[in-house]
Protein backbone atom coordinates (compact mmCIF):
# COMPACT_ATOMS: atom_id res chain seq x y z
CA UNK A 1 0.00 0.00 0.00
CA UNK A 2 1.20 3.47 -0.82
CA UNK A 3 2.76 5.55 1.91
CA UNK A 4 1.18 8.80 0.83
CA UNK A 5 -2.07 8.88 2.76
CA UNK A 6 -3.49 12.24 1.76
CA UNK A 7 -4.13 12.35 -1.97
CA UNK A 8 -5.56 8.89 -2.64
CA UNK A 9 -7.51 8.45 0.59
CA UNK A 10 -10.89 7.90 -1.09
CA UNK A 11 -9.81 5.43 -3.79
CA UNK A 12 -7.77 3.45 -1.23
CA UNK A 13 -10.76 3.29 1.08
CA UNK A 14 -13.11 2.15 -1.70
CA UNK A 15 -10.57 -0.45 -2.81
CA UNK A 16 -10.38 -1.77 0.76
CA UNK A 17 -14.15 -2.10 0.93
CA UNK A 18 -14.24 -3.78 -2.49
CA UNK A 19 -11.66 -6.27 -1.31
CA UNK A 20 -12.91 -6.92 2.20
CA UNK A 21 -16.56 -5.82 2.13
CA UNK A 22 -18.02 -9.33 1.94
CA UNK A 23 -15.69 -10.66 4.63
CA UNK A 24 -16.60 -7.71 6.87
CA UNK A 25 -20.30 -8.38 6.34
CA UNK A 26 -19.74 -12.00 7.39
CA UNK A 27 -17.85 -10.77 10.45
CA UNK A 28 -20.77 -8.49 11.36
CA UNK A 29 -23.17 -11.41 10.98
CA UNK A 30 -21.07 -13.49 13.37
CA UNK A 31 -21.18 -10.80 16.04
CA UNK A 32 -24.79 -9.62 15.83
CA UNK A 33 -28.12 -11.13 14.96
CA UNK A 34 -30.29 -8.23 13.86
CA UNK A 35 -29.87 -6.90 10.34
CA UNK A 36 -30.05 -3.29 11.55
CA UNK A 37 -27.27 -3.86 14.07
CA UNK A 38 -25.14 -5.59 11.45
CA UNK A 39 -25.54 -2.65 9.10
CA UNK A 40 -24.66 -0.22 11.89
CA UNK A 41 -21.61 -2.28 12.82
CA UNK A 42 -20.49 -2.40 9.19
CA UNK A 43 -20.67 1.39 9.07
CA UNK A 44 -18.76 1.65 12.36
CA UNK A 45 -15.99 -0.54 10.95
CA UNK A 46 -15.96 1.47 7.72
CA UNK A 47 -15.72 4.71 9.71
CA UNK A 48 -12.84 3.30 11.79
CA UNK A 49 -11.01 2.19 8.62
CA UNK A 50 -11.56 5.61 7.09
CA UNK A 51 -10.13 7.35 10.15
CA UNK A 52 -7.18 4.97 10.53
CA UNK A 53 -6.25 4.77 6.84
CA UNK A 54 -3.95 7.83 6.76
CA UNK A 55 -1.85 6.31 9.56
CA UNK A 56 -1.43 2.93 7.82
CA UNK A 57 2.24 2.64 6.91
CA UNK A 58 2.37 -0.97 5.84
CA UNK A 59 4.09 -2.22 9.02
CA UNK A 60 1.73 -5.19 8.90
CA UNK A 61 -0.05 -6.63 5.90
CA UNK A 62 -3.18 -4.84 4.73
CA UNK A 63 -5.25 -7.91 5.53
CA UNK A 64 -4.15 -8.20 9.18
CA UNK A 65 -4.53 -4.41 9.59
CA UNK A 66 -8.13 -4.53 8.33
CA UNK A 67 -9.03 -7.49 10.54
CA UNK A 68 -7.42 -5.92 13.60
CA UNK A 69 -9.55 -2.82 13.24
CA UNK A 70 -12.67 -4.78 12.32
CA UNK A 71 -12.43 -7.11 15.32
CA UNK A 72 -11.58 -4.33 17.78
CA UNK A 73 -14.57 -2.30 16.60
CA UNK A 74 -16.90 -5.31 16.40
CA UNK A 75 -16.05 -6.56 19.89
CA UNK A 76 -16.59 -3.13 21.48
CA UNK A 77 -19.75 -2.48 19.47
CA UNK A 78 -21.30 -5.87 20.24
CA UNK A 79 -20.52 -5.41 23.94
CA UNK A 80 -22.13 -1.99 23.93
CA UNK A 81 -25.22 -3.28 22.11
CA UNK A 82 -25.53 -6.19 24.52
CA UNK A 83 -25.49 -3.78 27.44
CA UNK A 84 -28.02 -1.43 25.84
CA UNK A 85 -30.48 -3.89 24.38
CA UNK A 86 -30.12 -7.15 26.25
CA UNK A 87 -33.72 -8.12 25.65
CA UNK A 88 -34.17 -6.36 22.32
CA UNK A 89 -31.46 -8.47 20.71
CA UNK A 90 -33.48 -11.57 21.39
CA UNK A 91 -36.66 -10.06 19.98
CA UNK A 92 -34.95 -8.55 16.97
CA UNK A 93 -33.13 -11.67 15.81
CA UNK A 94 -33.99 -11.18 12.17
CA UNK A 95 -31.94 -12.56 9.28
CA UNK A 96 -29.71 -10.07 7.54
CA UNK A 97 -31.39 -9.11 4.29
CA UNK A 98 -28.04 -8.20 2.71
CA UNK A 99 -26.78 -11.73 3.13
CA UNK A 100 -27.69 -14.47 0.73
CA UNK A 101 -30.65 -16.53 1.88
CA UNK A 102 -29.06 -18.90 4.36
CA UNK A 103 -28.99 -22.53 3.41
CA UNK A 104 -29.33 -24.81 6.42
CA UNK A 105 -25.64 -25.75 6.65
CA UNK A 106 -24.55 -22.13 6.42
CA UNK A 107 -27.12 -21.12 8.98
CA UNK A 108 -25.92 -23.88 11.31
CA UNK A 109 -22.31 -22.78 10.92
CA UNK A 110 -23.21 -19.12 11.49
CA UNK A 111 -25.21 -19.94 14.61
CA UNK A 112 -22.44 -22.15 15.96
CA UNK A 113 -19.92 -19.32 15.45
CA UNK A 114 -22.26 -16.79 17.08
CA UNK A 115 -22.47 -18.94 20.19
CA UNK A 116 -18.72 -19.14 20.78
CA UNK A 117 -17.14 -16.96 23.43
CA UNK A 118 -15.38 -13.79 22.30
CA UNK A 119 -11.83 -15.06 21.84
CA UNK A 120 -12.80 -18.36 20.23
CA UNK A 121 -15.11 -16.50 17.86
CA UNK A 122 -12.36 -14.09 16.82
CA UNK A 123 -9.90 -16.92 16.21
CA UNK A 124 -12.35 -19.05 14.29
CA UNK A 125 -13.61 -16.15 12.17
CA UNK A 126 -10.07 -15.33 11.09
CA UNK A 127 -9.46 -18.98 10.31
CA UNK A 128 -12.69 -19.25 8.31
CA UNK A 129 -11.66 -16.21 6.27
CA UNK A 130 -8.48 -18.08 5.36
CA UNK A 131 -5.88 -16.30 7.49
CA UNK A 132 -2.77 -18.28 8.35
CA UNK A 133 -1.80 -19.05 11.96
CA UNK A 134 0.85 -16.33 11.77
CA UNK A 135 -1.68 -13.78 10.57
CA UNK A 136 -4.14 -14.78 13.32
CA UNK A 137 -1.31 -14.28 15.81
CA UNK A 138 -0.73 -10.76 14.47
CA UNK A 139 -4.41 -9.85 14.58
CA UNK A 140 -5.24 -11.25 18.01
CA UNK A 141 -1.96 -11.08 19.91
CA UNK A 142 -2.46 -14.69 21.08
CA UNK A 143 0.50 -17.06 21.10
CA UNK A 144 0.90 -19.50 18.22
CA UNK A 145 0.45 -22.40 20.64
CA UNK A 146 -2.80 -21.01 21.98
CA UNK A 147 -4.10 -20.46 18.44
CA UNK A 148 -3.27 -24.01 17.38
CA UNK A 149 -4.89 -25.52 20.48
CA UNK A 150 -8.02 -23.44 20.08
CA UNK A 151 -8.33 -24.07 16.35
CA UNK A 152 -7.86 -27.77 16.66
CA UNK A 153 -10.68 -27.93 19.22
CA UNK A 154 -12.93 -25.46 17.37
CA UNK A 155 -12.58 -27.05 13.94
CA UNK A 156 -13.59 -30.42 15.34
CA UNK A 157 -16.52 -28.86 17.15
CA UNK A 158 -17.80 -26.85 14.19
CA UNK A 159 -17.34 -29.71 11.75
CA UNK A 160 -19.28 -32.07 13.99
CA UNK A 161 -22.10 -29.55 14.41
CA UNK A 162 -22.39 -29.01 10.64
CA UNK A 163 -22.09 -32.74 9.92
CA UNK A 164 -24.71 -33.68 12.48
CA UNK A 165 -27.11 -31.28 10.79
CA UNK A 166 -26.36 -32.91 7.43
CA UNK A 167 -27.00 -36.39 8.80
CA UNK A 168 -30.33 -35.29 10.26
CA UNK A 169 -31.34 -33.89 6.86
CA UNK B 1 -4.88 -25.31 12.33
CA UNK B 2 -2.16 -26.83 10.39
CA UNK B 3 -0.64 -23.76 8.84
CA UNK B 4 0.07 -25.76 5.72
CA UNK B 5 -3.63 -25.70 4.89
CA UNK B 6 -3.32 -23.25 2.03
CA UNK B 7 -6.32 -24.66 0.23
CA UNK B 8 -9.64 -23.67 1.79
CA UNK B 9 -11.23 -26.62 3.53
CA UNK B 10 -14.96 -27.42 3.59
CA UNK B 11 -15.72 -25.22 6.59
CA UNK B 12 -13.90 -22.26 5.05
CA UNK B 13 -15.62 -22.75 1.69
CA UNK B 14 -19.00 -23.02 3.39
CA UNK B 15 -18.34 -19.89 5.43
CA UNK B 16 -17.04 -17.82 2.55
CA UNK B 17 -20.04 -18.66 0.38
CA UNK B 18 -22.20 -16.72 2.80
CA UNK B 19 -23.10 -13.41 1.27
CA UNK B 20 -21.49 -13.91 -2.11
CA UNK B 21 -24.88 -13.85 -3.82
CA UNK B 22 -25.48 -10.28 -2.73
CA UNK B 23 -23.37 -9.17 -5.71
CA UNK B 24 -21.23 -6.08 -6.01
CA UNK B 25 -22.11 -3.31 -3.65
CA UNK B 26 -21.84 0.41 -4.18
CA UNK B 27 -19.56 1.54 -1.37
CA UNK B 28 -19.67 5.23 -2.24
CA UNK B 29 -22.61 5.60 0.15
CA UNK B 30 -20.55 3.97 2.92
CA UNK B 31 -17.69 6.34 2.08
CA UNK B 32 -19.98 9.35 2.53
CA UNK B 33 -21.29 7.92 5.81
CA UNK B 34 -17.76 7.35 7.12
CA UNK B 35 -16.78 10.92 6.19
CA UNK B 36 -19.94 12.29 7.78
CA UNK B 37 -19.43 10.22 10.92
CA UNK B 38 -15.90 11.50 11.38
CA UNK B 39 -17.04 15.08 10.79
CA UNK B 40 -19.97 14.77 13.21
CA UNK B 41 -17.74 13.21 15.90
CA UNK B 42 -15.26 16.07 15.60
CA UNK B 43 -18.13 18.56 15.62
CA UNK B 44 -19.57 16.94 18.75
CA UNK B 45 -16.23 17.10 20.56
CA UNK B 46 -15.77 20.72 19.50
CA UNK B 47 -19.30 21.57 20.67
CA UNK B 48 -18.78 19.85 24.04
CA UNK B 49 -15.52 21.73 24.58
CA UNK B 50 -17.13 24.95 23.43
CA UNK B 51 -19.98 24.45 25.92
CA UNK B 52 -17.43 23.93 28.70
CA UNK B 53 -15.54 27.10 27.66
CA UNK B 54 -18.76 29.12 27.47
CA UNK B 55 -19.91 27.97 30.91
CA UNK B 56 -16.50 28.49 32.50
CA UNK B 57 -15.31 31.61 30.76
CA UNK B 58 -18.80 33.10 30.51
CA UNK B 59 -19.47 32.83 34.22
CA UNK B 60 -15.94 33.51 35.50
CA UNK B 61 -16.03 37.28 34.63
CA UNK B 62 -19.44 37.53 36.28
CA UNK B 63 -18.29 35.89 39.49
CA UNK B 64 -15.09 37.97 39.42
CA UNK B 65 -17.20 41.12 39.05
CA UNK B 66 -19.45 39.95 41.88
CA UNK B 67 -16.35 39.37 44.05
CA UNK B 68 -15.25 42.95 43.36
CA UNK B 69 -18.71 44.29 44.16
CA UNK B 70 -18.90 42.22 47.35
CA UNK B 71 -15.34 42.97 48.50
CA UNK B 72 -16.68 44.59 51.69
CA UNK B 73 -17.92 41.14 52.90
CA UNK B 74 -15.43 38.36 53.52
CA UNK B 75 -18.14 35.77 52.82
CA UNK B 76 -19.04 37.22 49.43
CA UNK B 77 -15.44 37.93 48.44
CA UNK B 78 -14.13 34.47 49.33
CA UNK B 79 -17.19 32.71 47.84
CA UNK B 80 -17.08 34.50 44.48
CA UNK B 81 -13.29 34.29 44.25
CA UNK B 82 -13.41 30.55 44.89
CA UNK B 83 -16.04 30.17 42.15
CA UNK B 84 -13.97 32.29 39.73
CA UNK B 85 -10.81 30.29 40.36
CA UNK B 86 -12.67 26.99 39.93
CA UNK B 87 -14.32 28.07 36.67
CA UNK B 88 -11.03 29.26 35.17
CA UNK B 89 -9.27 26.06 36.30
CA UNK B 90 -12.11 24.03 34.71
CA UNK B 91 -11.60 25.74 31.34
CA UNK B 92 -7.84 25.08 31.51
CA UNK B 93 -8.42 21.38 32.28
CA UNK B 94 -10.85 21.04 29.31
CA UNK B 95 -8.28 22.67 27.03
CA UNK B 96 -5.50 20.37 28.25
CA UNK B 97 -7.69 17.27 27.86
CA UNK B 98 -8.70 18.30 24.33
CA UNK B 99 -5.01 18.53 23.43
CA UNK B 100 -4.32 15.07 24.86
CA UNK B 101 -7.43 13.44 23.34
CA UNK B 102 -5.87 13.03 19.89
CA UNK B 103 -3.05 10.90 21.27
CA UNK B 104 -5.47 8.27 22.65
CA UNK B 105 -7.41 5.48 20.98
CA UNK B 106 -5.22 3.66 18.48
CA UNK B 107 -7.60 1.17 16.94
CA UNK B 108 -5.22 -0.73 14.65
CA UNK B 109 -3.42 -2.56 17.45
CA UNK B 110 -3.85 -6.29 17.89
CA UNK B 111 -6.93 -7.31 19.87
CA UNK B 112 -4.81 -8.04 22.94
CA UNK B 113 -2.88 -4.75 22.71
CA UNK B 114 -6.11 -2.83 22.13
CA UNK B 115 -7.66 -4.35 25.25
CA UNK B 116 -4.48 -3.78 27.28
CA UNK B 117 -4.54 -0.13 26.20
CA UNK B 118 -8.07 0.18 27.62
CA UNK B 119 -7.03 -0.69 31.20
CA UNK B 120 -4.92 2.46 31.85
CA UNK B 121 -7.51 4.44 29.90
CA UNK B 122 -10.28 3.33 32.29
CA UNK B 123 -7.98 3.93 35.28
CA UNK B 124 -7.32 7.49 34.15
CA UNK B 125 -11.05 8.05 33.57
CA UNK B 126 -11.76 6.83 37.11
CA UNK B 127 -9.09 9.17 38.49
CA UNK B 128 -10.47 12.05 36.43
CA UNK B 129 -14.04 11.28 37.44
CA UNK B 130 -13.10 11.24 41.10
CA UNK B 131 -10.82 14.26 40.97
CA UNK B 132 -13.31 16.45 39.10
CA UNK B 133 -15.59 16.01 42.11
CA UNK B 134 -12.97 17.35 44.53
CA UNK B 135 -11.36 19.94 42.30
CA UNK B 136 -14.36 21.29 40.41
CA UNK B 137 -17.84 20.46 41.72
CA UNK B 138 -17.12 20.66 45.46
CA UNK B 139 -15.22 24.00 45.39
CA UNK B 140 -17.76 25.49 42.96
CA UNK B 141 -20.68 24.69 45.26
CA UNK B 142 -18.66 25.68 48.32
CA UNK B 143 -18.06 29.08 46.71
CA UNK B 144 -21.78 29.38 45.94
CA UNK B 145 -22.54 28.44 49.56
CA UNK B 146 -20.08 31.01 50.97
CA UNK B 147 -21.43 33.75 48.70
CA UNK B 148 -25.03 32.78 49.47
CA UNK B 149 -24.56 32.66 53.23
CA UNK B 150 -24.95 36.42 53.95
CA UNK B 151 -27.95 36.53 51.58
CA UNK B 152 -29.54 33.60 53.45
CA UNK B 153 -28.96 35.30 56.80
CA UNK B 154 -30.35 38.57 55.45
CA UNK B 155 -33.64 37.01 54.37
CA UNK B 156 -34.08 34.07 56.78
CA UNK B 157 -32.16 35.00 59.91
CA UNK B 158 -28.95 33.43 61.20
CA UNK B 159 -30.32 30.00 62.11
CA UNK B 160 -32.53 29.32 59.07
CA UNK B 161 -30.09 31.00 56.71
CA UNK B 162 -27.34 28.67 57.92
CA UNK B 163 -29.62 25.63 57.69
CA UNK B 164 -30.68 26.46 54.11
CA UNK B 165 -27.14 27.14 52.90
CA UNK B 166 -25.68 24.01 54.55
CA UNK B 167 -28.63 21.96 53.26
CA UNK B 168 -28.05 23.31 49.74
CA UNK B 169 -24.38 22.37 49.95
CA UNK B 170 -25.13 18.89 51.26
CA UNK B 171 -27.69 18.18 48.53
CA UNK B 172 -25.31 19.38 45.79
CA UNK B 173 -22.38 17.39 47.19
CA UNK B 174 -24.40 14.20 47.62
CA UNK B 175 -25.67 14.62 44.04
CA UNK B 176 -22.14 15.07 42.70
CA UNK B 177 -20.81 12.19 44.82
CA UNK B 178 -23.57 9.93 43.51
CA UNK B 179 -23.01 10.89 39.88
CA UNK B 180 -19.24 10.53 39.94
CA UNK B 181 -18.55 7.82 42.49
CA UNK B 182 -21.57 5.59 42.39
CA UNK B 183 -22.64 5.75 38.76
CA UNK B 184 -19.77 6.87 36.58
CA UNK B 185 -16.98 5.15 38.49
CA UNK B 186 -18.95 1.92 38.93
CA UNK B 187 -19.62 1.80 35.19
CA UNK B 188 -15.95 2.40 34.40
CA UNK B 189 -14.85 -0.27 36.88
CA UNK B 190 -17.29 -2.77 35.36
CA UNK B 191 -15.88 -2.12 31.90
CA UNK B 192 -12.36 -2.48 33.25
CA UNK B 193 -13.31 -5.83 34.80
CA UNK B 194 -14.69 -7.00 31.44
CA UNK B 195 -11.41 -6.11 29.75
CA UNK B 196 -9.39 -7.94 32.41
CA UNK B 197 -11.70 -10.95 32.06
CA UNK B 198 -11.13 -10.99 28.29
CA UNK B 199 -7.36 -10.70 28.74
CA UNK B 200 -7.53 -13.54 31.24
CA UNK B 201 -9.43 -15.62 28.70
CA UNK B 202 -6.75 -14.92 26.11
CA UNK B 203 -4.10 -16.29 28.46
CA UNK B 204 -6.15 -19.34 29.37
CA UNK B 205 -4.92 -21.69 26.61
Amino acid sequence: MANNPGSDHEPRFLRLLDGYGQALRRLCAAYLQSSGDRQDLFQEIAAALWSALPSFRGASSERTWVYRIAHNVAYSYAKKRRRQYQSELQMDALPDDRMAPEKPRRRVLLEAVQQLDAIDRQVVLLYLEGLSAGEIEQVTGLSANSINVRLSRLRRRLASIVMSKEVRE
Amino acid sequence: MSPADDQPNDLQKLWQKTGEQSGTEDYSMILRMAQEKQRSLLDLLREQNMAAYIISLGFAPLTAMAAWKGRHSLWLLSGYLLMTATLVAGAVVVWLKARKANAMGKIDLSIREHQQQLVPFYDSRVRFSKSIKYWYAFPLFLGAGLAGYPIGIHFLGRMWGTIVVVGFLLICWVGVWHMHDVRAVADLRRRREEVLHLLGEMDRE
